[in-house]
């Protein structure tokens, strides 16, 4: 179980969190959709641990968490091994099993002919890649996703989608998906949330039916999750479908 | 790469006109003073040879560049750890700033005037001097590197569970390798000239020292020799010591 319990959060005068609640179970795909500087990367900087709320309890799964970032964030000077393997040097993976898993995801992210390359010698799509092998590596407890594939083209963005779906369907376990993207969370969420704030507020939830791994794009239920997220964040380009309660 | 080493060829053709330049000029002097005031090129390059043939450059340069490694390896330790911890707490760094300010600031020769009363004459003083001198170059670097630090790097790698040492080897000493290698270039030279006049004044061994005999004896090509193994060891720290940790550390740029 991954959960907030009435989280506060400030920084100096600016309340970014006051008395939040929000879980996701198990197993669960939680989207988070709200605009900028709402409170969503704060949020998942606590899930993280990477901050300390100002009141409030935190739960978390034991075990370390996978966070993939807007930016790949890879160590310039490390190659696309070495990356991948941050995480399980952190952990004290013995060297010869560290191995055996940086390979299995340099396979699995068709990177294999990438290993000894540097960073900078990769595209866009391929560090993305790096980032998301390096947060599986480490068999994460809990995934975090902070708008992971923003900057990449359609294509790439529903080839990685699949990969952290499949990724996910072997190894359910809690996701947390910050994203702007609408129809990327209405293909990924069990559950998405309208985020508002700060301070930072639920505005509305959706729960979905089908699981995520067998959805596809024109599915009735994603195209009308669409069609109500459309409207909750206010775009008239879907008002008629938004007369429909999902 | 034709060009680039075209280009090189081209610079290194002129580093070789102007050291012949050099030489030329220096012959010229030689020829118009007496050999007392400016000895010609062949008669230091005689003492140079008469010197490493008595064995007293080797002693003198032992004594020397072990004296210079000790300046330079705690001013430089010295530096980085104060660095480091300024960049972790600003007051810290706000209290440390003045101090190498003043540090830096003081010219070497008072630092050396001060030291010859408290250490006497010996190794002491050169070493002392020529620490404090380098380390506030190296804090300095290190402290800067520290603010140039990318914060989401530090975030990522402490979201996957990085701490201390880990964080210090695979985030912080490769990030900080480019400013720390600028400020211990600097410190490497100021180290070596500082140590050297250290020797000069405050010494009876060293090549300083055995610089300072060779004047009072008026054995000036002997002089202009210590003077060229001095710049010897300029070179040698750069050439030996700092060149290859530099392309070391540079090795993933240069891929691709």
């Amino acid at each position: 179980m991954l959960a907030l319990e009435n989280v506060s959060k400030a920084y100096g005068p600016r309340l970014v969190l006051k008395d939040f609640d929000l879980s996701a179970g198990e197993s669960e795909t939680l989207c988070l959709l709200g605009p900028s500087g709402c409170g969503k990367t704060t949020l998942l900087n606590l899930l993280a641990g990477l901050i300390s709320p100002d009141g409030g309890v935190i739960h978390r799964p034991p075990g370390p968490p996978g966070y993939v970032f807007q930016e790949p964030r890879l160590l310039p000077w490390r190659t696309v091994e070495e990356n991948i393997a941050l995480g399980l040097k952190a952990l004290r993976v013995p060297p010869a099993r560290r191995r055996r898993i940086v390979a299995h995801y340099l396979q699995r992210l068709s990177l294999g002919e990438a290993a000894g390359l540097y960073p900078h010698q990769l595209s866009g799509g391929m560090r993305q890649r790096v980032a998301l092998g390096r947060a599986f590596a480490v068999s994460p407890a809990y995934l975090l996703l902070d708008e992971p594939f923003k900057s990449l083209d359609i294509g790439l963005r529903l080839q990685l989608l699949q990969l952290l779906l499949d990724e996910w369907q072997h190894t359910p376990r809690p996701v947390v998906f910050v994203t702007h993207d609408i129809a990327e969370a209405a293909l990924t969420g069990q559950r998405i949330l309208v985020l508002d704030g700060p301070p930072l507020t639920v505005r509305a939830e959706i729960a979905l039916r089908t699981p995520p791994q067998t959805r596809q794009p024109h599915d009735p239920e994603v195209l009308q999750t669409e069609a109500r997220l459309y409207a909750l964040l206010g775009t008239g380009t879907a008002r008629d479908a938004s007369g429909e309660p999902g | 790469m034709g060009s680039t080493t075209g280009a090189k060829g081209v610079r290194a053709a002129g580093s070789l006109a102007g050291f012949a330049l050099l030489m030329v000029a220096w012959s010229v002097l030689a020829a118009l003073y007496p050999s007392i005031l400016v000895p010609s090129p062949l008669e230091v390059l005689a003492a140079l040879a008469a010197l490493v043939a008595s064995g007293e450059l080797a002693r003198e340069l032992v004594t020397t560049v072990w004296r210079l490694l000790v300046a330079f390896v705690l001013g430089g330790g010295l530096g980085i750890a104060l660095g480091l911890a300024g960049g972790r707490v600003p007051t810290l760094a706000d209290l440390l700033r003045p101090i190498m300010a003043v540090l830096a600031g003081v010219p070497p020769i008072s630092w050396l005037a001060l030291a010859l009363i408290w250490f006497g004459t010996g190794s002491l003083a050169p070493i002392v001097v020529a620490l404090l001198v380098a380390m506030p170059a190296v804090f300095v670097a290190t402290l800067e590197g520290t603010r140039a630090l990318d914060r989401d790097l530090v975030d990522m790698a402490r979201a996957f569970g990085l701490r201390q040492l880990d964080l210090l080897r695979e985030v912080y000493l490769p990030a900080l390798t480019p400013h720390l290698l600028s400020g211990l270039r600097t410190a490497a030279a100021l180290t070596v000239r500082v140590g050297v006049m250290g020797e000069f004044l405050a010494s009876s061994t060293g090549v300083g020292s055995a610089m300072a005999l060779a004047r009072t004896r008026l054995e000036t090509a002997e002089v202009i020799a210590w003077v060229i193994v001095a710049l010897g060891l300029l070179l040698a720290a750069e050439g030996l010591l700092l060149g290859p940790i530099a392309r070391r550390a540079a090795a993933w740029r240069k891929e691709g």
